[in-house]
């Protein structure tokens, strides 16, 4: 009853209202209908090539046949095992930071700085051991997750360094992070992208080549990491000074002073935005297909170029969106249950 | 310097900006020595005591605790920090941390302690200031007199050979204020240094060798407590303890 009033008051309460309501309800009922027929009813999940498909439904067909491609771009087929195993790598190396009792945990971090790059070397790239796969083969979710990884992985170190020099009390340690900070939150990430893939080869001296991925992981973390330094000083703002003096008082210097106490108090209070900033660091990968990078996004292209199934560029964003929501959801559930559990304290102290 | 001496300042002069809050203090604190420092707000007091751990900068006159001439040696200062423990007003324990983990942090990283000595310490302390049975709770769960009791154990763990305390009980409700000041009382009879700015004249009457009275940036009077509060000698002294009615 209540229900029915409520919505009486807030969508039919005039004429003009009213009309709008149900021209609102009619089309989004028509808009879906369309999309349930199109994307179910009528699609097409198997076949060889565009020929299956159906004037009104999805042929979805086109992905099911073209899925490696998406997942591990034109890595040869053979050697798909070797990005396996370094995803497995990866994933286990992250093993330590949940061992309980392990004093040093930046250690790990910074092992990691080094250790995932050689992991991708090695097992992408081969490292002359396997087979060598151009960079230029790499591509779809795979180069999606590892500019991604990379970037995150180097602008975050830095983004703190950088938010703590901006704090400092030299001046030309602060002077310093100021510029960088503001030059390339100045700029446009693709400007920064455009400079690392023409410019830059440009400049180096002959016979020196540096790699193309290497070059957008580069410029990539320049550009994050004043982004995220700029969220990590919102946090340190936000540390009274009593945290400092205490921590000074019982003998602390800076460094641990930074590590033990102010930082782990930053992270509890920025871990939605960094959240929210990594999510749209991901999304900005997409960018990379500009210097002709076929990222998850960019691949679609060439995948739908395939004379035997042209046409299929709807399909195939339309699963590559569902895929970077996926992955962006994901992310955003994770640091809400992080910030849950950072802020909620243990209900008594009788546990641990 | 007189042989006893563990705190001796000579002519300390401290500005902020044009502001000149401290002007040419002389003190004296022998070991084993227990200073109630008060006077008016704004008289230097927390500036003071701050100066003697350099959590303030002092730019003329000098200051020598423990035989270490205080200067811009970050390693010195960090030395003299871990000889001189602080109490804040306002408690300032790490809320990221349990009461354990706020004791034992310092002992293991700044004393290099392993952690099963830190934590045998942390408890005889959590047991002395009574919040044993708190050692696993968050700062954040415990009332403000459990938080300054804690904050005084975190000081002790660290073992020092002096003691600061900056209005340890005015953020804290009338009822709690004594917990507090029993635990410092018992600190005093152990024979700590203590230097202690506060208005419970009280604790004053009970502890101190020795009360200060600041006004304006200077030490007007050092008395022992029994003349301080029977017949001080100065006249702004007489002013403010009438205001603060402690005297008898
Ligand atoms: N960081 C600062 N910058 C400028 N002025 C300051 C600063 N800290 C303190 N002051 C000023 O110095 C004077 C002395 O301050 P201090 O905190 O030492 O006084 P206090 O005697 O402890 O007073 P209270 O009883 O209110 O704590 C005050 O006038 C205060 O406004
Ligand atoms: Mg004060």
């Amino acid at each position: 009853m209540t229900l029915i009033k409520k919505i009486k008051k807030d969508y039919f309460n005039s004429p003009l209202n009213s009309i709008l309501t149900l021209l609102v309800i009619f089309l989004l009922t028509k808009v879906g209908i369309w999309f349930v027929n199109w994307a179910f009813i009528n699609a097409v999940w198997v076949g060889d090539s565009a020929a299956v498909a159906t004037k009104n439904g999805a042929t979805w067909a086109f992905i099911v046949n073209k899925i490696r491609f998406f997942m591990f771009g034109f890595f040869p087929k053979d050697q798909i095992w070797r990005i396996i195993v370094a995803i497995v790598l990866i994933a286990m190396s992250m093993i330590p930071y949940f061992i309980k009792g392990i004093k040093y945990k930046i250690f790990i971090f910074a092992g990691h700085m080094l250790l995932w790059p050689l992991i991708i070397f090695i097992m992408l790239s081969g490292g002359g051991i396997f087979e060598k796969v151009s960079t230029n083969d790499w591509g779809g979710l795979t180069l999606t997750i590892i500019l991604s990884l990379l970037g995150l992985l180097y602008s975050f170190p830095i983004g703190v360094v950088l938010a703590l020099s901006r704090r400092s009390e030299l001046p030309v340690i602060r002077g310093l992070s100021i510029a960088y900070i503001e030059f390339f939150r100045g700029i446009p990430l693709i400007t920064i992208l455009f400079m690392s893939s023409v410019v830059v080869p440009f400049f180096l001296p002959e016979g020196v080549a540096i790699d193309k991925i290497v070059r957008v992981v580069i410029g990539m973390t320049f550009f994050q990491s004043a982004y995220l330094a700029e969220v990590i000083r919102g946090g340190l703002q936000a540390i009274p000074k009593g945290q400092y003096e205490a921590a000074e008082s019982l003998g602390f210097r800076f460094g641990l002073q930074s590590y033990l106490i102010i930082l782990p108090q930053v992270f509890k209070i920025t871990v939605s935005n960094i959240g929210g900033i990594s999510i749209s660091f991901i999304k900005d990968t997409t960018l990379v297909l500009i210097i002709g990078m076929f990222d998850l996004l960019g691949i679609v292209n060439p995948l739908a170029s395939d004379s035997n199934w042209l046409g299929m560029e709807p399909e195939g964003l339309i699963f590559a969106g569902i895929v970077y929501w996926l992955i962006c959801y994901s992310i955003s559930r994770i640091t809400d249950k992080a910030e849950d559990k950072l802020n909620t304290l243990p209900e008594s102290g009788d546990k641990k | 310097m007189s042989e006893n001496s563990i705190i001796t300042i000579n002519g300390l002069n401290k500005w902020y900006g044009d502001f000149h809050v401290l002007k040419d203090v002389d003190l004296r604190v022998e070991a084993g020595e227990k200073i109630v420092v008060c006077g008016p707000s704004g008289s230097g007091k927390s500036t003071l005591i701050r100066c003697i751990n350099h959590l303030e900068k002092h730019q003329k006159g000098s200051i020598n605790v423990l035989g270490n001439e205080l200067n811009d040696d970050i390693k010195n200062i960090s030395a003299i920090r871990e000889e001189v423990g602080m109490c804040f007003q306002s408690f300032n324990l790490f809320p990221h941390l349990s009461i354990l983990d706020n004791l034992t942090l310092a002992p293991i990283w700044v004393r290099k302690m392993s952690k099963k000595d830190a934590e045998k310490i942390a408890w005889k302390y959590l047991k002395r200031v009574n919040i044993a049975e708190h050692a696993h709770k968050f700062p954040a769960q415990l009332s403000g007199g459990q938080q300054q009791r804690a904050a005084i154990a975190r000081s002790l763990c660290m073992q020092p050979k002096i003691m600061l305390f900056d209005e340890p009980t005015s953020a804290l409700d009338p009822e709690m204020v004594n917990e507090v000041l029993d635990v410092m009382v018992s600190l005093a009879e152990e024979g700590m240094t203590m230097i202690v700015v506060t208005h419970e004249m009280g604790f004053a009457r009970r502890v101190a060798d020795h009360v200060i009275f600041m006004d304006e940036g200077k030490i007007v009077e050092r008395q022992v407590p029994d003349k301080f509060f029977k017949n001080p000698e100065n006249e702004r002294t007489i002013e403010f303890l009438k205001q603060i009615h402690a005297i008898s």
